[in-house]
């Protein structure tokens, strides 16, 4: 497998790092490869048993790929590697183990809340602190991204930046300690907080995980960029991760695509970047570079098809435009590719009043 | 990494023992733990493994094994394998558990052995639970008393030689593997071109045959060793006189010492290869078959490399169980448990490492516990003394009184001198019953020596046990009637005489025995002088004079001719009270 890395220069460096490797992968640049095939080489000649490498995604989905690929090479999860989402790693490797040591004031035998039961928390919270005849469902997104966004709870900014959402986000928190739970944002949360306070406990993720892998970095937000910095910067695990600026698809959720910029220009890193897309051809990642408005030289490999670009200029309004597609330009690209669905098709749209968002179809 | 169960603190235990106080059961209790040999079947305990103590075990009683680790930080691998064990309340200790109780779903007080089980967890919830992912890198490996060491090293399964073998032919070249088994080939034929040898091989295979019919004829033959070139490196064998003879020649010392050579270069390349973590090496009666002298050069030299170890601080934790002086007097000082038996709780231990020693009591100690001394640690009851004269005195007095120490397990130890702070703190902190017998020692000028020394020791034995001198206390050691102060000093197990253990005895009766012994010194006729007039008239006696005859001859001579002359005579008062106060306590 490894040499099938080797005719790719940036695969090759990234598959020979020795120390913290940040790789900047486009599309269809084979980062996923890159990154199974590195961590089979980093569990068989760098960390030996009891010690492990742990590799975090950013959903299930991609943790089950991953398995499946590792699987592939030999590699078994569980044991000496974990593979799972920030909020699993949280959960399982720091909450579960330590709650009571790690000083994270979590009732005995906490669990976590159903939608349901968050929302009954948000319920009394929003009666607590703001009151009146709103819904308090309105604020949920909105107290979900100030929440992920300021980590330090003690600073000025979490305090000023919108005093209503802090005071909300506290209530809530408060409400479900109150019923022993914890939902999903309070998994990465609690881990930075608990990684934070201790410092024997950052010693003893560094003994079970020498290494750590991160896949989609882009998407995995301020908790875990944290959790990253401290482990890996401080306490001196090795970090082993992949993303693309350009592909944050989560802004919503608190990504930040930024982090990952700023970790690759670190200059105890290895920034490699992989400019081969194998995916498209190479009419339309030039034209991809186009649609960016920046240049990231990125190429398709040589002897790759070209590829076909069809433009469909259309003015008007966007019903018409809307219209246009659905009536003229979808057809004709379903019948030109055979056994393709309107499920597998993605629509990008651009709207300079607001944001730019995805349709699903 | 320390283990501190029971409050061990240094990487190699000795534990000296009575008998009968559980020290296979500690063993077996730490094995639960970690032996990664022992079947689950093993693991789930029976009824009968319940304290005798308790009538009918009922649904809250449990047996409960729990280890505590601190320094566990250092080394990588074992944090891995601990971290998430930790206490609630205090990261620097690790726990482990092995519970053994009434199954969880059970209604009513347990009847049967079915009604129980067992689980393994670390730290404080027994959702972590432990297994063997544990037991195989962090290890203990029993070595038991009545092991047959030479049987174990003819049989290649059980023999400690076969991983080294295994491991050494690893990377043996198997083509050269094969000229060896041809060249056997080669010498076997050889053997079967005598005529005798071939005739009795085929009478083997013929009556066999006979015997066993056509179907199940092994086809026996006679030869070296068997050629298949993988299964030569089992035929090796350990020889011994330079290859003259095997080693189930060698005599049961040598076996065991083999046996345990072999174990320790097992685990010394198990280390190496990082398959292992950590190893608690558990020898049960090590002294078993060996010479006294070969007792302490083997285990002093295991003691010293555990506690050296090549990088920093080994990997391995020795436990021994001995009922050996000789072992206990080369074990370091500070890896000592004592286990002893007490009449309602079961078996308490005791640990040297808890006691509270400056650097000099404990080099003092180190030195003293010699083999004859280390008897100490196997008393029920210890008299300590200055000299060798009480040393030989004290027993033949005791059983004058009807207390034979022997049969009472009590030792009269000497501290060669005066000092006798370290070794009381040392059997305090041990919670082992000891009197001090000790002159008054009057001088012309200033207090008596015995004085200060007594008052000194109480103010000790106050700190160890109540960790502070009342003044009440300190005004009672600082009484100037000296008679009120040793009936004080009584108390705390510390007997004064009047001047010297001579001088007492002389004015106590003991007179004529003491002329006695003295003339067989022969001196010249001055001296004889004054034997003769302190046997007309004892009150002339000089002390001064009696003890330079006394030293002329031998303090432990003069003693010991004493002792067998004095017959069934009652001791000095002093004597019998140190001798009563310990026979009372044990």
């Amino acid at each position: 497998m490894a040499a099938e890395l080797r005719r790719n220069p940036g695969q090759w460096a990234a598959y020979n790092s020795t120390g913290h490797c940040i790789v900047l992968a486009g599309p269809g640049s084979g980062k996923t490869k890159t990154l199974t095939i590195k961590l089979a080489r980093m569990l068989s000649e760098d960390v030996d048993a009891p010690r492990g490498i742990a590799c975090i995604t950013y959903n299930n989905e991609c943790a089950r790929e991953l398995e499946q690929r590792l699987d592939a090479l030999g590699v078994e999860p569980g044991g000496r590697v974990f593979i799972g989402t920030v909020h699993s790693f949280s959960l399982t490797q720091i909450i579960l183990p330590y709650a009571k040591l790690a000083g994270l004031d979590l009732p005995d035998g906490f669990r976590v809340a159903t939608l349901h039961e968050q929302r009954g928390a948000l319920q009394l919270a929003f009666e607590r602190v703001i009151g009146g005849s709103g819904n308090p469902n309105d604020l949920s997104f909105s107290m979900g991204n100030y929440r992920r966004s300021i980590l330090n709870r003690d600073s000025e900014q979490w305090r000023t930046t919108n005093p209503q959402l802090a005071a909300l986000v506290e209530a809530y928190e408060e409400e479900l300690r109150a019923h022993n739970l914890i939902d999903f944002d309070d998994m990465p949360l609690l881990a930075v907080k608990a990684l934070k306070n201790n410092q024997w406990l950052q010693r003893a993720i560094l003994a079970k995980y020498p290494i750590l892998f991160v896949d989609e970095y882009q998407d995995l937000g301020r908790a875990l960029h944290s959790i990253v910095m401290g482990l890996c910067f401080s306490t001196g695990i090795r970090l082993f991760a992949v993303g693309d600026v350009d592909q944050s698809i989560y802004g919503f959720t608190g990504a930040h695509p930024d982090l990952l910029q700023r970790l690759a220009e670190r200059e105890d890193v290895e920034t490699v970047k992989l400019r081969f897309n194998y995916r498209c051809g190479s009419r339309i990642v030039e034209a991809a570079q186009y649609a960016l408005g920046e240049d990231r030289d990125y190429q398709a490999p040589e002897g790759a098809e070209e590829g076909t670009i069809f433009f469909h200029p259309r003015a008007g309004a966007y019903e018409q435009q809307a219209n246009h597609l659905f009536s003229t330009v979808l057809p004709a690209a379903l019948t030109r590719i055979p056994g393709v669905l309107f499920g597998d098709v993605a629509v990008i749209y651009c709207v300079f009043r607001s944001i730019a968002t995805g349709i699903p179809i | 990494m320390s283990v501190y169960h029971k409050r061990l603190e240094s990487p190699s235990h000795a534990e000296p023992k009575q008998n009968r106080v559980g020290k296979s059961n500690l063993l077996s209790a730490l094995r639960l733990i970690f032996d990664p040999t022992l079947p689950d079947s093993a693991r789930q305990l029976g009824l009968s493994d319940f304290w005798d103590g308790l009538e009918e075990p009922s649904a809250d009683d449990k047996i409960i094994v729990s280890i505590e680790v601190q320094e566990f930080e250092e080394d990588m691998d074992i944090l891995a394998l601990l971290t998430d064990y930790r206490l609630d309340n205090d990261p620097q200790t690790v726990r482990l558990t092995y519970e053994f109780r009434p199954r969880a779903d059970l209604v009513g007080n347990p009847t049967t052995e079915d009604d129980y089980e067992f689980v393994c967890y670390g730290g404080e919830s027994e959702a972590k639970r432990f297994g063997h992912e544990l037991r195989r890198r962090i290890t203990m490996d029993v070595l038991p008393a009545l092991r047959d060491a030479e049987g174990d090293l003819a049989n290649w399964r059980r023999s400690p030689l076969r991983p080294l073998i295994e491991n050494a032919f690893r990377d043996v070249d198997r083509e050269e593997l094969q000229e060896i088994s041809e060249a056997i080939e080669a010498a076997t034929s050889k053997i079967s071109e005598f005529d005798e040898v071939r005739s009795l091989a085929e009478s083997i295979g013929e009556l066999f045959a006979e015997m066993s019919g056509p179907k199940q004829d092994i086809k026996p033959c006679l030869g070296f060793s068997p050629t298949d070139p993988a299964r030569l490196c089992r035929n090796i064998r350990l020889l011994i006189d330079e290859g003259l003879r095997g080693i189930n020649d060698a005599s049961l010392g040598s076996a065991n010492l083999v046996f345990l050579s072999l174990k320790a270069l097992e685990l010394r390349q198990l280390i190496v290869e990082n398959r292992r973590d950590y190893t608690f090496l558990a020898i049960e009666e090590p002294e078993a078959h060996l010479h006294p002298h070969l007792q302490r050069s083997v285990y002093r030299h295991l003691f010293e490399s555990v506690q050296e170890g090549e990088e920093g601080e080994s990997p391995l934790s020795v436990f021994l169980t001995t009922h050996s002086p000789h072992i206990a007097s080369v074990a370091p000082l500070r890896s000592i448990l004592l286990l002893r038996d007490t009449p309602n709780s079961g078996t308490k231990g005791c640990s040297t490492a808890s006691i509270e020693l400056t650097e000099p009591e404990e080099d003092d100690l180190s030195r003293y516990l010699d083999v004859t001394r280390a008897e100490m640690l196997f008393a029920r009851g210890v008299i300590l003394v200055e000299g060798d004269a009480e040393r030989f005195l004290v027993p033949t007095f005791a059983k004058t009184i009807g207390k034979p120490l022997d049969f009472l397990g009590i030792s009269v130890c000497s501290v060669a001198g005066t000092n006798f702070h370290p070794y009381a703190k040392f059997l305090t902190g041990l919670g082992i019953p000891f009197s001090i017998i000790t002159d008054w020692d009057p001088r012309q000028k200033g207090a008596p020596l015995g004085y200060s020394r007594a008052g000194k020791l109480i103010r000790m034995i106050e700190m160890s046990q109540k960790g502070a001198v009342s003044a009440k206390v300190d005004a009672a050691i600082k009484n100037p009637d000296y008679d009120e102060f040793c009936v004080f000093a009584e108390e705390y197990g510390i007997f004064l005489n009047d001047y010297t253990l001579e001088v007492d005895l002389f004015k106590d009766e003991f007179g004529p025995f003491i002329i006695e012994t003295l003339r067989e010194g022969e001196f010249g006729p001055i001296r004889n002088g004054w034997i003769e007039e302190w046997e007309s008239e004892p009150d002339t006696v000089d002390i001064t004079k009696l003890l330079s005859l006394v030293d002329a001859i031998g303090k432990g001579r003069f003693a010991q001719r004493l002792a067998a002359r004095m017959g069934e005579l009652v001791p000095p008062a002093y004597i019998s009270q140190a001798i009563n106060f310990v026979a009372d306590l044990v």
